[in-house]
């Protein structure tokens, strides 16, 4: 996620310098061949460009708004993830019955340590990242071991969840309606981790993708071409900033669309599982705290 | 315990290659080690630091990973490192401006040539889902008639290691008219297997044979096998210029990341 006003230019040429690059010697090529050699076949002023670019803006508009749709509610999701998890802490440590504190009873603890778990895995699941690396400090052999065999290794912590929420169930440190509580917040963690999944694994469609690019090129050709009569050798720096304008639509579109795939424009995984896994940390009474991921060049992950 | 030392300077293509960190400190079991070279007159100590502790911080959780800030020349702090035994460098692919570079020294090549280390690196052409997936194709390019092909050894041992088959690659030149003495290069599966017998002969090793321009076939075999990773010696991974040295068109066009090996640094 961009958090800062200027973008340094390392970070946007790139992405646009080879189709900038490219249009600006075609815009040369049309301007001097009209202006100096006097090849007036190269000029069709009346071509309706201010229509067209009128059609095109309309078309990118929305392309971009939906592609914004899909980053807002993917950080809309995470930002429930927050509350739902810090809520699971809560009732952990508030409906189980439990002898003394329960901040030190082993099986809260676990319940909040696998809930912190669970964010982690969530994220790595939705980065298509191994999360074993990080899996292996925290769990015992045996529980990694059987995660390795799981497909969708977050939906199989919380079934571990439920599966110790079902033993103090039994063991009659939690009645029903407490079970039927939890069993709602993990119900809810469920509905994001779908959300996510949901905008994860289903693109916009691929019309969206495809005839922006081809007609923002169409466009961006013919414009020298309807330009260089009345603006002559001056054609390539208009046609070359119109030309930006539209690819830059074009990319804001393109980077929006996929949330998770650990670019600069994605939700910041990292730094909310990191802040969730604090906050449960300190609420089971943990003093000793990862530090907060910051910005760096402006940019958080 | 294998050891990775990630070099980074925060770009994008580092962040991008967190996934594949991950996914080879799970495979070979390895030890992390995160590096970044400061420029001392543009970057105060505190503020490296900071960027680095934020820099994936997933990897706290992992076992034995350290963060280390290095003032000034990074090939110094290789080196520093290297000394402490190194098996992989992960060296992404930096930002390109898109103009051409006159002069240019690859850091990941002088890395590669000056530590005798294995550079896992990628090209502008790596496609993102390789990045992070679990190899299950390990491809590795002969160096034939005569080249040096340690590497070989190396990509059967880590695919051995990680449990994916190994793609033997052999690209024949294209042979003009005139050529009017015998080749020495291999020309069939027999005689590949002939120039690497301990390993041609291993299970689940299969030798893939293509004629043509070099790089070019050498993608088609990449996208035909799946590989997941490719193998080079240093002869196929630098490009030697005249003003400067670079990593060579195979690193940067293959669509798949990319491990340099050279020859004597520790299996």
């Amino acid at each position: 996620m961009i958090v800062r006003d200027r973008l340094s230019l390392l970070r946007v040429w790139p992405a646009a310098s080879r189709r900038l690059a490219a249009l600006l010697a075609f815009d040369i090529a049309i301007s001097v061949a009209y202006s100096v050699y006097g090849f007036n076949f190269v000029s069709v002023p009346s071509l309706p460009l201010p229509m067209v670019g009128g059609a095109l803006s309309i078309f990118l508009a929305f392309r971009n708004n939906s592609a914004y749709d899909r980053w807002w509610e993917a950080r809309t999701l995470w930002g429930a993830l927050v509350n739902r998890s810090r809520s699971f802490a809560r009732q952990t440590l508030t409906l189980i019955d439990s002898e003394g504190d329960p901040g030190d009873d082993p099986t809260c603890r676990e319940l909040v340590q696998l809930q912190a778990i669970y964010v982690h895995a969530l994220r790595c699941h939705l980065r298509r990242q191994n999360p074993f690396p990080e899996l292996q400090s925290t769990l015992p052999a045996d529980t990694v071991a059987w995660l390795r065999t799981q497909r969708n290794v977050p939906i199989a912590i919380l079934l571990r969840i439920g599966q110790l929420l079902r033993g103090l169930y039994n063991a009659k440190r939690l009645d029903s309606f407490r079970l039927l509580a939890f069993d709602d917040s993990l119900s809810d963690l469920c509905n994001i981790q779908g959300g996510c999944e949901r905008i994860k694994n289903t693109p916009l469609p691929r019309q969206y993708e495809i005839f922006p690019r081809v007609l923002v090129s169409i466009y961006c050709i013919l414009l020298p071409i309807g330009l260089v009569s009345g603006m002559g050798l001056v054609t390539p720096a208009a046609s070359t900033l119109i030309s930006f304008i539209f690819i830059s639509l074009e990319f804001i579109g393109r980077d929006l669309e996929d949330p998770f795939e650990v670019t600069v424009h994605d939700t910041p995984l990292s730094s909310l599982s990191r802040m969730i896994d604090n906050n449960l940390r300190q609420s089971v009474g943990k003093t000793e705290l990862a530090p907060e991921v910051r910005p760096i060049d402006g940019f958080v992950y | 315990m294998r050891d990775v030392l990630f070099l980074t300077n925060f770009s994008d293509a580092c962040f991008r290659a967190t996934r594949a960190v991950a996914q080879m400190v799970d495979e070979v079991n390895g030890r992390l080690t995160i590096l970044h070279a400061r420029d001392a007159e543009r970057e105060s100590k505190s503020l490296a630091l900071e960027k680095l502790n934020s820099f994936f911080p997933e990897a706290d959780h992992f076992r034995g990973t350290r963060r280390i800030v290095a003032d000034g020349d990074l090939l110094a702090a290789v080196a520093n490192e290297s000394s402490r035994g190194i098996d992989y460098v992960i060296a992404p692919v930096p930002i390109r401006f898109g103009l051409p570079r006159v002069a240019h020294q690859s850091t990941r090549a002088n890395v590669l040539l000056a530590h005798r280390t294995q550079v896992w690196t990628t090209g502008k052409n790596t496609a993102p889902v390789k990045l992070g997936a679990p190899a299950r194709n390990v491809a590795c390019l002969l160096d034939a008639p005569s080249g040096s092909n340690h590497h070989i050894r190396r990509a059967a041992d880590y695919a051995a290691e990680i449990g994916a088959r190994l793609h033997l690659l052999h690209v024949i030149p294209n042979m003009h008219e005139g050529t009017i003495t015998e080749s020495p290069m291999p020309l069939n599966e027999t005689e590949v297997a002939n120039l690497v017998p301990y390993i041609a002969r291993r299970p689940h090793t299969e030798i893939h044979i293509a004629p043509g321009d070099e790089r070019q076939t050498l993608v088609n075999m990449l996208r035909t096998c799946d590989a997941d990773i490719l193998f080079l010696n240093e002869r196929q991974s630098v490009q030697r210029r005249l003003f400067g040295i670079a990593m060579s068109g195979i690193v940067q066009l293959a669509p798949c990341p990319t491990i340099s090996v050279a020859p004597h640094q520790r299996s």
